[in-house]
Parts: structure tokens; C-alpha cells; sequence
């Protein structure tokens, strides 16, 4: 195998993935040197924990008190109307709304200290995504962009997924609030080339692909039509070596299948699923979401956001029903987004595991902040930047535990408070992108690991 | 990747060549080294190096064939790989013999009465490192790893000792049990660990942290320091395959006056894993054909000795090709002696896109691509090299690459400043402003920005530390940002030159005035950086001098620019001759081309110091070297590969392809449909190639997220100077583009595009798909080529829809799509 234009960075540990590759393949001139080589390359394929993310985006702002963190002692305008419920964890309990979730405690871990230092969506969601301010800027990439950075510059990894891009948004599009999207969305610093590829999935698991979509007077038909003009106009005399070309010719042909082959798209497909299956996961779009990202990450896909809605907003026009609960908080909790999360995280979490697949998946589930300890004069709760929760299973954490604490009105923690930044940095960590990746690639810059989830 | 089948084959095959080389050179003479040892401790010990020499003057290592006899074996014990252990104390001699060949050398042994004492710092740490556990990935990390940290390769010694002794409760050693200790538990997978087994129980290694453990974990009180190190073979050496192995030894000096043998301590990494493997004894075994460094670190010390590696192929002859000039030569000799057949000349088709391609940026119009071909001159490969070289359209392409290194976007300096600044960039390529002054007048730019846009320099880099990396790597090719937290891990870099050089940059204030995008650049005669360790002030210090003086009123950075363009400078005109080759043929002769280092050596050593000479002496006239480069045969060789040459991918032995930027590509499509890009906030047919940044149009809240043509093909944020950022390899997502975008398919269906408007005026198919071979390949199209394009539109239902369907074809070719 031949190598082009691309170059061999040491480490700070000596060789990287990449040599290690390469060494395995040039088995023409190996004398006696296979074997440790192919050792080699088994030790860097298990360098990363994480071979697929999974985040789920809580857009809008869940309410922790509401859900993963109950105040059943606080005072009646803090602690809401529901009950709690113990988990499988002990001396950790939920409110009522999370059954499934409870039952599943000693799966995953729950983080209950989150702080970020913005109060607006689009602000809090780029400091959610990316770690860093949108302003000053420049806009810090989003983790996925890091990572599918990362990947790229990676033969190996990319190979079972190499069909595919390594960054997905599942949902209808890029989270925003009505005024705008959020510039943390995709590459950022890293550069547009990054973009996340995204892909809308409705409540029964039709899923749409918007750069797959036909432009007018395209149809799957004229551009087989055309690419057989191509091959016929390659005539022998004028060809170039396929292999001076590097990974062209291969892309090209998983794009050309994307568009015109269906079998291409079979990881997209959710009618390969069991009908029990998808009903498991809830015929929502956040369910079929959810499973969408599961076969999206058994396909090899290194990083995969699952957006709960496009906007934060639940009932201004176009909304979507975000987590932005400043009316009908207990309501709308009760009876539409903690069922369906429930359910769809519980569904997610017990899928991984019967797969086997939950050793190398990171699955993660935060918003951008959580709501007001205090009930709002509405009879609901606003933005709280102070104190919020997140989720984290799989990747070889050690599940059950509940680290960190908020006081005893959830207003802030007790505990040390853990970032985005953190969370951020502890996914690149987990997904293989170590401390000097991160130097070399200048992200997550001043960001440290959440110690007490590793 | 390699079809399986092919890939026995070529095993196979390989195995055959062999086994019909495995005679090889006859060694006629031997040597040892050393050529006596004194042992004077129980803990030393010696790599023989057993070197013979065959009549060609070939040099062969048969330390591993050689056969050593000692006239007293009882005092020493001796592998068969050359590792001598002294047992008792005495005197004798050690027979070493190869065939018929023989030498002797003399042994003194003494002080084996009494246990030597483990070193910490010389014997423990080098385990540590050279077991892996101090490695950036393992517990050498930032914040090491599970809850135990070491300093990165040992570079803090006393930190090291408190994390090993005093921390986790002192679990982590054991003086009364050595192997209970964690330290020992750890790496030999007794006990769990997530970094495997790095240790084995019979080991040396093992055996020296067990002594260090059971004497008390003592740290000497007045240690020596370690001054460097030395190896042998000291100088580079070419090996012929089969003759493919070679023993290092590495011998320490200590600041007592003593040295001593580490072999069995350092560790050993080849530069280039396809070349050569190295054990962790220090036995290199060549893989294949070429160079390879062998990087040897001990402590902070350093060595990069080069081995070539060389071997016959079967049928290889070489057939002098024309040399036009002495880059043919240098490559040549290269060529030659790892025996790969250099590729033809390149055609005149291929040779003008190229040359077009690189200098301006664009492709030929049909006239241009006429009057080259129809030319007949012998010269003419190198007149319209010199013709494009006049052209405005050079300035601006040029100076957008320099806008890339130089960071210049709106986000950093504003965009009146991004205007002002790329036109003062396009001045000095246009002017040829000596790449010496172009350097100067960069680094000691003062006064406001507005009237020196050069000073921009200073806003991207907007601070002392951004300032000394952003040139370090672009101007020495260094990338020192790992010397800000610790000594560079394969690099001389040590966190003192760091700051030393950080120093020259620290006087320099940039104070804002108030006028919109301007900064008052000005130095002052006070302030200096200290170390963040130590807290001493750092002097500046560059790499050739050391510290140096800078008296109290000079502008510290006009005394670091004198000493970086001095022609005497071993880096500054390498660093840019090298970069003006890897922008004219894709791949640098160091390769990245911003990264030197002992450890990443050149593909081509001479013809790198032949380049940089040639700038040197030419008044560092960057005309020059392009001109030099593009008129070697070098450059003018053709894609195509012979059975000689086919794997190689550094030596320049044929051309390598690569894919047009984004910006060549919106240019070249623009070209050839008719329906050039426009672009914002610049003037009126401002190619894409000339743009001065790449977010001068307005940041737009509702277009956040949506799909740019030139971004998704990787024209670069300009965020970091590294030149990394451009992103050249393929996705998925320019795939999609080119076969189902709204960027290509606007121009196709645009009622007035090119081939639209030559319908209208009356043109055949057949002329319309002639001239739109040559606007994208600049050739005529073959006749099967011609023939079945013009079937396609004229068997389309639609030939309007015909026509868009071909020029589609000849657009998404590999052909068009790269330079070639």
C-alpha cells in the first residue's frame, strides 16, 4: 500500500496510529516483521473506548430538579408537584416521570453539578457543544467536528465507515431558537469541511437526507445515466492510476451509491428493524431518532448528535417542542418529554448492551442548562445556568454512580461544578483523541477530564 | 487498499528476490568497538559492535553473526547478540570471530566485589521512559493517567520521585518486598493494568527498579548530570539488502568525567516505519527500500543517526535520463542508488495545465493552450514559465498561499485590515521583494498598522509566545509549541530555548489607538520573560549561538532577524525552498513541509542544501527557485509509473497527483462553464483564487449551517499558521457536491453558460465538446472520446440536457479534478 500526501506525525508517545498502519502494510518487503505489526495495529484500534459517540441534545434547557435530581424536602415553590421514586442506585432517587430510567440506574451515570455561564439558548448551546463563548469567537468546533477530525486523519477508523461521514446530526436541523441558529453547530475553527451531515427522521421512521435530496430535474436515473457517460469517456490513454489518487476513487463511488443505490442507504433504513424494536423506542421523532443513531454507530459512524427538537421553543410557530418549558412546565414534563425520554434513552441504553455494543460507545445525554429551582409566577421554570445534569453510559465508564451534588434547593453544586468544557474534553478523550491530539489540533484548549467519571 | 491476492503475489515474489541475494558481499576485513572495555561497576555492561567491510568497500553489521569466545569465561557473561556482563573482577581478552575473519579486544573488569547502587535519575527514569509508562499516552499525560502522573519522559525528576515514593500513601513502591510493590505489580500484569505488560519479571529492567526499590529508593544527594550522549555507529551508513541489520550502542557522558555504556537503558524508534523496525535492544532490520533515521533518546539526549537502506532489484538498469539541471542530478543520484526508474517526460498537454496550475492559478483559455502547443521553440517549457512568472494573476495567487501561513482573515484583523494587508503580501510578490527583506520587514514591523500593513503580522500572533511559535514554524520550520509545558519529546527543543527565544518577541507592545483596526506597534526597552518553573530571567537565545547580546536600546527583534536571515542560517532559506517545493510538487522534501527535526529527515538531503544554496546565492530570489524547479525534469515528469517506480511516493521519481484546492477548482469550473463565481465585498471578477480572505463576506445569523462550495473543499479558516489547516485529502461531502450540488448544477442549467451561448450562435455539438476538452484538459479529445460524447447529446431526448449531462462527465473526470 502506498502512501500520498499524507505524513507521519510522531507523538508524544512515538508512533501514531497512522505508522502503525503503515508498517502492517507492506508485507512485500516484510522479513520476519508481520507479526508484532499486526499486533500493533490491535493495540491501536483499542487505543479508543469510544469508537462511536452518541450525544443526545437536549435542546431547550430539562429541567433537573423535574427529573434526575428531585428536592423532596425543599420547600412547595421548589420542589414541584411530583413524587420521587427510588433508583437503582443507592440512596439516589428521580421524580416519578423517569420509571424506566430509575431501573436502570447501575447502567450509567448521572452527573448532577453541570454549570455553564450562559443564560440565552444559542449562547449556552455553542458553550453546550463546543465548550467555549460564541463571542469573541472564533467559534470553537463542535466535539463531533473534533473527532471527525481526528478520524479522518486516520486510515484504520475510517474503514468500516468510510461509506459514510464521520459527523451526523440527527433531527430536523440545526439546533436554533427563532432568531437564529447556534454558531457552534459544526467545525468552527477546524473549518466548514467539518460540517456535521445531516439527516431528519419523522415519528414513524422516515428519514430524510437533505444532500441526498435530488436538485430539479435530477433523478437517480439521469445521474446513473451520467456517471456511465463518465466511465465511457475514460479512455485508457488519458486515465490516471487509481492509486496516485488516494481515497478519490472510493469516495466517489460510496457518494454515486448514496445517491442512487438503496442498499447504500441501508443504515438509514429503520424498516430493517423489528417492528417491535422501533416500537420500543417510541414512535416519536426523537425515538425513531435514537434508533437511527444506534444503526448509525453499528455502522461504524464515529460521531452522532441526536437533536430532541430544531428549536427550543414548545409552542411559538415552527416550534418543535423543545425542553424550553417557561409555561406548562409540570404539564408538558409529565405528560410529552420525560415519557418520551424515558423511554427512548432506556430503549437506547438496553440495545446497546444486548448488542455488546455499549463497550465502545459513549452515550451521553445533556441539555445547554438546566430551569429555576424557583417556580416562575407562570407556574413553570426559566433558564438556570448554575446547576443542570447530564448522562454518561458506556466506554468503559463504571455505571451506577452519582457524581457530583447540587445543594439543597438545586441552585448550585456543592461539589466541584463540571463544565461543558469538561464534558467536552473527557468525550475527545474517551473517543482516542488524547491531550496532544487536542494540543496539535488547538481545541478544547485549558479543558481538563471529568476525573470522577473516569 | 491492496487486493489480498496481489499482496501474496508480492510476498512471494519478494521472498524469491531474496533468497537469490542472500549471498550478499562477503565481508573482508572485521573490526569490534570498542576496542577495549574497562568495567568498573557491577551494574555496567557493553554493546560490542562487530562492523566488517567487504571489498567494494560495503560495510555490514554481523554483530548478531559473529561468535564471541572469552579466554576467561568465568569473569563475564556475553550474548550472542554482543551484550557483555561483567561477573567477577580480572582481566582478559574476548575472541571475536566471523568465518574466517577474527578480532580480539581486551576486557578489564573491577569493583565487582560490592553492589553498584541504582541511579534514580540515570537507571530508574530511563526504565520508566523506556518502558513506555512516562510516555504521553500512558502516565507521562497532562494530568497522567489513572491518579499517576510522571513527568513526560522524565524531564522533572524530583516531581517523578514525590509521585513514585510519597503519593497513593506510598503504595506505589516497596523497599522490604520490592515484587509486591504496584511498581512492579503494575507493569507485569500481576495485578490489572490498563497499560498492558511493559515489563517482563527476568528482565534487566525489571531488575534495576527491584534493586532501587530494596536499597531504599534513595536519590542521590549530588547527583551528576548527564552532559549527552554518543552512538555507534556515529555516522550514517548505507546498507544493501541482505545485509540489513544494525546494532547501536549508546554511551553516556556524565558531568564527573565519566561515561558509560546505556545501550540497554535508551530507547530506539525508526523515522519512517516503512523502511526500517528497531528492537527495544537497538537492532534495526530494514523493511524496505530508503532512508530512516534511527531516533535514540536517553534522558533528555537525543541522536538521529541515518540509515539507507538499498537493495537490487531484478532487471533494474539505469538508463541515464536528460538532466536539465542539478535538481535532476541530485534526484537522480538518489533514484539511482535505491534503484527506482524515474517516469517519462510529461506532454505538452499535461505540462501546460500544470504550469498554469501552479503559477497563476488557473487553467489556459483554448488560445493559450494553442499557442503553447503549436509552438515548435526547444525552449518553450521554460519561456512560458518565465511568461507566466510576469503575470498579475501569479502575485495574487502567491500571495494568497502567504495569506494562508500569515493567518490573515477578517475575524483576526478586520476587514479593512485583511484588504490592506493582502495588497502589501501582493506588492511584495509582485515586486519580488528578496524573500530576506520579506522576512524583515514582517518581523520588525512598527508604527501603526494602518500605514504598515506588515504589522498585521502582530495581530494574528497577538501575543509573545504566538509570536515566537508562528515564526519558529514558519520561519525556522519548527513547531516549539511542546517546549511551552516541557522538553520537546523528539527534538533538541528544550523548555529553557523556548523562552529564550520567546524573549526577542516580549519587548514589543501593541497598543490600540482608538481608529478602528489599529494597533501602535512599538518596542520598549524593558521586560523580560521568565522561566515558569525555575522564575529565571530567560536571555534571548536562538538555536545556532546559544544566548546572545542584545544591548539595552536595540529592538530585540532586529537582533533575532539578523540572525535568522543570515545566509549561514542552516534552516531559513531551507524552510523556504522547501516550501516553494512542496507547493509546486505537493509533497515537501522534508515532508510536512513545516516540520524539521533530526528525527524527520529530508527525502533528499543534498538536494535540499543545493536549493537553499541556489536562494542564497541568488539574493534569496524566490523567482529563482521556482524557475529552477519548474525547469528540471524533476517537475516535468509524467504521472505515470513504470514497474521500477510504481511504489515510490518520496523520492520524486515520477509526478504525484493531486487534487485542484477549492479555490483552483471554483476558478477552473468557473472557467470552463462561463458562469464565474462572484464573490462579496471585493471587486468585480476577483477570481477565487485571489481572494484575500476567506470570510470577508458578512457572517450572516440565518445562513449559519448552510453549504459552501470552497469550504466543503477545504479552503482553509486561517486560524492556526499551520499549514495542516488546508484540507487536501477527499470526503464524502465533495462527492456529493460534484454529483449532486447546487454549485455545479447552477452553473450547467444557467440559461447563458458557455455552451448555451455557442448553441445560440450556430456552434455544432462536436465544436462545442472540442472546445470544452480543451478549456478543462487543454487537449483534444480522442476520437472514440469525441464520438461518443456526441452520440450521448445527439440520442438524448433533451440535447440541451445532453450537453449538460457531458460537460458534467468531463467536469467530475479525474482528469479535471486534479493536477496531473
Amino acid at each position: 500500500m502506498i502512501d500520498f500526501g499524507s505524513f507521519r506525525a510522531a507523538s508524544c508517545s512515538g508512533k501514531t496510529r497512522r505508522s502503525f498502519l503503515k508498517t502492517s502494510s507492506i508485507v512485500p518487503f516484510a522479513l520476519g516483521a508481520g507479526l508484532p505489526s499486526l499486533q500493533a495495529v490491535e493495540q491501536a484500534r483499542q487505543k479508543a473506548k469510544a469508537k462511536s459517540v452518541i450525544l443526545l441534545w437536549l435542546w431547550g434547557g430539562p429541567s433537573h430538579i423535574d427529573m434526575v435530581d428531585p428536592k423532596p424536602d425543599a420547600a412547595m415553590e421548589y420542589r414541584g408537584p411530583f413524587g420521587t421514586i427510588a433508583t437503582k442506585t443507592p440512596g439516589m432517587h428521580y421524580t416519578e416521570l423517569l420509571p424506566r430510567m430509575a431501573a436502570r440506574s447501575d447502567k450509567y451515570c448521572v452527573i448532577r453539578s453541570m454549570q455553564t455561564t450562559d443564560s440565552g439558548h444559542p449562547g449556552a448551546g455553542t458553550i453546550g457543544v463546543t465548550g467555549f463563548k460564541e463571542s469573541p469567537g472564533p467559534v470553537q468546533p463542535n466535539f463531533g467536528a473534533i473527532i471527525a477530525k481526528h478520524r479522518g486523519q486516520d486510515e484504520l477508523a475510517t474503514t468500516p465507515s468510510s461509506s459514510l461521514p464521520p459527523f451526523f446530526y440527527v433531527g430536523r436541523g440545526i439546533p436554533r431558537d427563532l432568531p437564529r441558529r447556534i454558531e457552534g453547530y459544526g467545525g468552527g475553527t477546524l473549518g466548514k469541511a467539518y460540517d456535521p451531515f445531516l439527516v431528519s427522521c419523522s415519528d414513524r421512521g422516515e428519514v430524510g437526507i437533505p444532500t441526498l435530496k435530488m436538485l430539479p430535474n435530477m433523478s437517480p436515473k439521469r445521474i446513473s445515466n451520467r456517471k456511465d457517460l463518465l466511465s465511457e469517456l475514460d479512455v485508457e490513454q488519458h486515465r490516471l492510476e487509481k492509486n496516485l489518487l488516494g481515497q478519490w476513487g472510493h469516495t466517489y463511488q460510496s457518494a454515486f451509491d448514496l445517491l442512487t443505490d438503496a442498499k447504500a442507504r441501508d443504515a438509514f433504513d429503520l424498516t430493517k428493524e423489528s417492528p417491535k424494536t422501533r416500537r420500543s423506542y417510541g414512535h416519536t421523532t426523537f425515538g425513531q431518532g435514537c434508533l437511527l443513531a444506534r444503526r448509525l454507530a453499528q455502522a461504524g459512524v464515529p460521531y452522532i448528535q441526536v437533536n430532541w427538537s430544531e428549536y427550543v421553543e414548545t409552542f411559538t410557530p415552527n416550534g418543535d417542542f423543545g425542553w424550553d418549558t417557561h409555561i406548562y412546565n409540570f404539564e408538558l414534563l409529565q405528560d410529552r418529554h420525560c415519557p418520551i425520554f424515558d423511554r427512548a434513552f432506556s430503549t437506547l441504553l438496553d440495545d446497546l448492551d444486548d448488542r455488546g455494543m455499549l463497550e465502545e460507545t459513549l452515550l451521553v445525554a445533556m441539555g445547554e442548562f438546566g430551569r429555576t429551582p424557583q417556580i416562575s409566577n407562570r407556574a413553570a421554570r426559566e433558564h438556570w445556568q448554575h446547576c443542570y445534569f447530564s448522562l454518561w453510559a458506556g466506554a468503559g465508564i463504571e455505571p451506577g454512580r452519582c457524581i457530583g451534588q447540587s445543594d439543597s434547593k438545586g441552585e448550585h453544586p456543592v461539589t466541584r461544578p463540571i463544565t461543558p468544557l469538561m464534558a467536552g474534553t473527557t468525550i475527545a478523550e474517551l473517543a482516542g483523541v488524547g491531550a496532544q491530539q487536542r494540543a496539535e489540533m488547538k481545541v478544547l484548549d485549558g479543558g481538563s477530564l471529568i476525573d470522577e467519571l473516569l | 487498499m491492496e487486493h489480498p491476492g496481489k499482496l501474496t503475489f508480492l510476498f512471494l515474489v519478494s521472498l524469491l528476490q531474496t533468497h537469490s541475494l542472500v549471498t550478499g558481499t562477503t565481508p573482508e576485513a572485521l573490526s569490534v568497538s570498542p576496542t577495549s572495555v574497562q568495567l568498573t561497576g557491577s551494574r555496567q555492561s557493553v554493546q560490542l559492535i562487530v562492523t566488517g567491510r567487504g571489498v567494494n568497500g560495503d560495510i555490514l553489521d554481523l554483530t548478531h553473526e559473529a561468535t564471541f569466545i572469552a579466554a576467561e569465561p568465568s569473569l563475564l557473561k556475553i550474548t550472542p547478540t554482543g551484550m557483555l556482563t561483567p561477573l567477577l573482577d580480572g582481566t582478559t581478552s574476548i575472541q571475536v570471530k566471523h568465518g574466517q575473519l577474527s578480532d580480539s579486544i581486551n576486557v578489564e573488569i573491577s569493583g565487582q566485589g560490592s553492589q553498584e547502587s541504582v541511579s534514580f535519575n540515570h537507571q530508574v527514569l530511563p526504565v520508566l521512559a523506556k518502558a513506555g509508562c512516562s510516555s504521553g499516552q500512558c502516565h507521562g499525560a497532562p494530568h497522567g493517567k489513572a491518579g499517576f502522573q510522571l513527568s513526560l519522559f522524565a524531564f522533572a525528576p524530583k516531581a517523578d520521585r514525590v509521585s513514585l515514593v510519597r503519593q497513593s500513601l506510598g503504595r506505589r513502591v516497596n523497599p522490604i518486598t520490592p515484587s509486591e510493590s504496584l511498581l512492579l505489580l503494575k507493569p507485569t500484569m500481576k495485578i490489572s493494568h490498563q497499560g498492558g505488560k511493559r515489563l517482563e519479571t527476568d528482565g534487566r529492567l525489571y531488575q534495576l527498579l527491584h534493586d532501587w526499590m530494596s536499597e531504599g529508593c534513595s536519590v542521590a544527594s549530588h547527583d551528576t548530570t548527564c552532559l549527552g550522549i554518543r552512538v555507534f555507529p556515529p555516522e550514517d551508513r548505507v546498507l544493501k539488502f541482505p545485509h540489513i541489520k544494525q546494532q547501536f550502542r549508546v554511551i553516556a557522558e556524565f558531568s564527573d568525567g565519566t561515561s558509560r555504556d546505556v545501550s540497554h537503558l535508551a530507547k530506539y524508534e525508526t523515522s519512517d516505519p516503512n523502511v526500517a523496525s528497531v528492537t527495544p535492544d537497538g537492532l534495526v532490520t530494514g523493511l524496505g527500500r530508503g532512508d530512516t533515521a534511527v531516533i535514540i533518546r536517553y534522558l533528555s539526549h537525543i541522536q538521529t543517526p541515518l540509515l539507507t537502506f538499498v537493495r537490487d532489484i531484478p532487471g533494474f538498469a539505469w538508463e541515464p535520463p536528460p538532466i536539465l539541471n542539478y535538481i535532476d542530478e541530485n534526484v537522480d543520484r538518489k533514484l539511482r542508488q535505491l534503484q527506482y526508474r524515474p517516469s517519462e517526460l510529461c506532454s505538452d498537454e499535461t505540462f501546460v495545465r500544470r504550469a498554469y496550475l501552479d503559477v497563476i492559478g488557473l487553467l489556459p483559455t483554448p488560445a493559450e493552450v494553442d499557442h503553447f502547443l503549436e509552438s515548435d521553440a526547444a525552449s518553450k517549457r521554460s519561456e512560458l514559465v518565465d511568461s507566466l512568472l510576469q503575470r498579475p494573476e501569479y502575485a495574487r495567487f502567491w500571495a494568497q498561499k502567504w495569506g494562508d501561513l500569515l493567518r490573515v482573515s477578517r475575524k483576526l484583523i478586520g476587514g479593512n485590515s485583511v484588504m490592506k494587508y493582502n495588497r502589501w503580501l501582493q506588492n511584495a510578490v509582485a515586486k519580488d521583494m528578496p524573500y530576506d527583506q520579506f522576512v524583515k520587514a514582517l518581523l520588525t514591523a512598527s508604527g501603526s498598522t494602518l500605514t504598515h500593513p506588515q504589522g498585521n503580522y502582530y495581530r494574528t500572533a497577538g501575543d509573545t509566545n504566538d509570536a515566537m511559535e508562528t515564526t519558529s514554524q514558519l520561519f525556522l520550520g519548527s513547531r516549539i509549541q511542546c517546549a511551552k509545558c516541557h522538553n520537546h519529546p523528539f527534538e533538541r527543543w528544550t523548555q529553557d530555548n523556548y523562552y529564550g527565544l520567546a524573549s526577542f518577541f516580549h519587548r514589543l507592545q501593541r497598543r490600540k489607538t482608538g481608529r478602528e483596526e489599529e494597533v501602535l506597534l512599538y518596542s520598549t526597552s524593558n521586560g523580560e520573560v521568565t522561566h515558569p518553573q525555575s522564575g529565571l530571567v530567560m536571555q534571548p537565545w536562538v538555536p545556532t549561538d546559544g544566548s546572545i547580546d542584545v544591548t539595552e536600546h536595540t529592538d530585540r527583534r532586529a537582533a533575532f532577524v539578523n540572525w535568522l536571515v543570515t545566509p549561514e542560517n542552516p534552516f531559513f532559506a531551507k524552510v523556504e525552498v522547501n516550501r516553494i517545493w512542496s507547493q509546486l510538487l505537493g509533497r515537501g522534501i522534508v515532508e510536512p513541509f513545516d516540520d524539521f527535526r533530526d528525527s524527520n529527515p529530508p527525502a533528499n538531503a543534498p538536494l535540499l542544501e543545493a536549493l537553499a544554496n541556489d536562494f542564497t546565492t541568488h539574493q534569496f530570489d524566490r523567482k529563482t527557485i521556482i524557475r529552477r524547479i519548474m525547469n528540471s525534469r524533476i517537475y516535468q515528469t509524467a504521472a505515470k509509473t513504470n514497474r521500477f517506480n510504481e511504489d515510490d511516493y518520496k523520492y520524486f521519481s515520477h509526478y504525484t497527483p493531486r487534487r485542484l484546492s477549492a479555490e483552483q477548482l471554483v476558478d477552473a469550473l468557473g472557467q470552463v462553464t462561463g458562469q464565474p463565481k462572484t464573490f462579496e465585498r471585493v471587486a468585480h471578477g476577483t477570481k477565487a483564487t485571489w481572494l484575500p480572505a476567506p470570510d470577508l463576506k458578512p457572517h450572516r445569523r440565518d445562513k449559519i449551517g448552510d453549504i459552501e462550495f470552497l469550504k466543503v473543499f477545504g479552503q482553509p479558516e486561517r486560524q492556526s499558521a499551520c499549514s495542516c489547516e488546508r484540507k487536501v485529502d477527499t470526503s464524502l461531502g465533495q462527492a456529493l457536491e460534484l454529483l449532486n450540488g447546487q454549485f455545479l448544477h447552477d452553473m450547467l442549467i444557467h440559461p447563458e453558460n458557455r455552451f448555451r451561448q455557442s448553441r445560440n450562435a450556430g456552434t455544432s455539438f462536436e465544436d462545442i465538446i472540442l472546445d470544452l476538452y480543451r478549456r478543462a484538459l487543454c487537449r483534444k479529445p480522442t476520437d472514440q472520446e469525441l464520438q461518443r460524447a456526441v452520440n450521448y447529446v445527439n440520442n438524448s431526448e433533451n440535447q440541451e440536457g445532453g450537453m449538460e449531462d457531458v460537460t458534467w462527465a468531463i467536469l467530475n473526470k479525474e482528469e479535471f479534478l486534479f493536477q496531473h
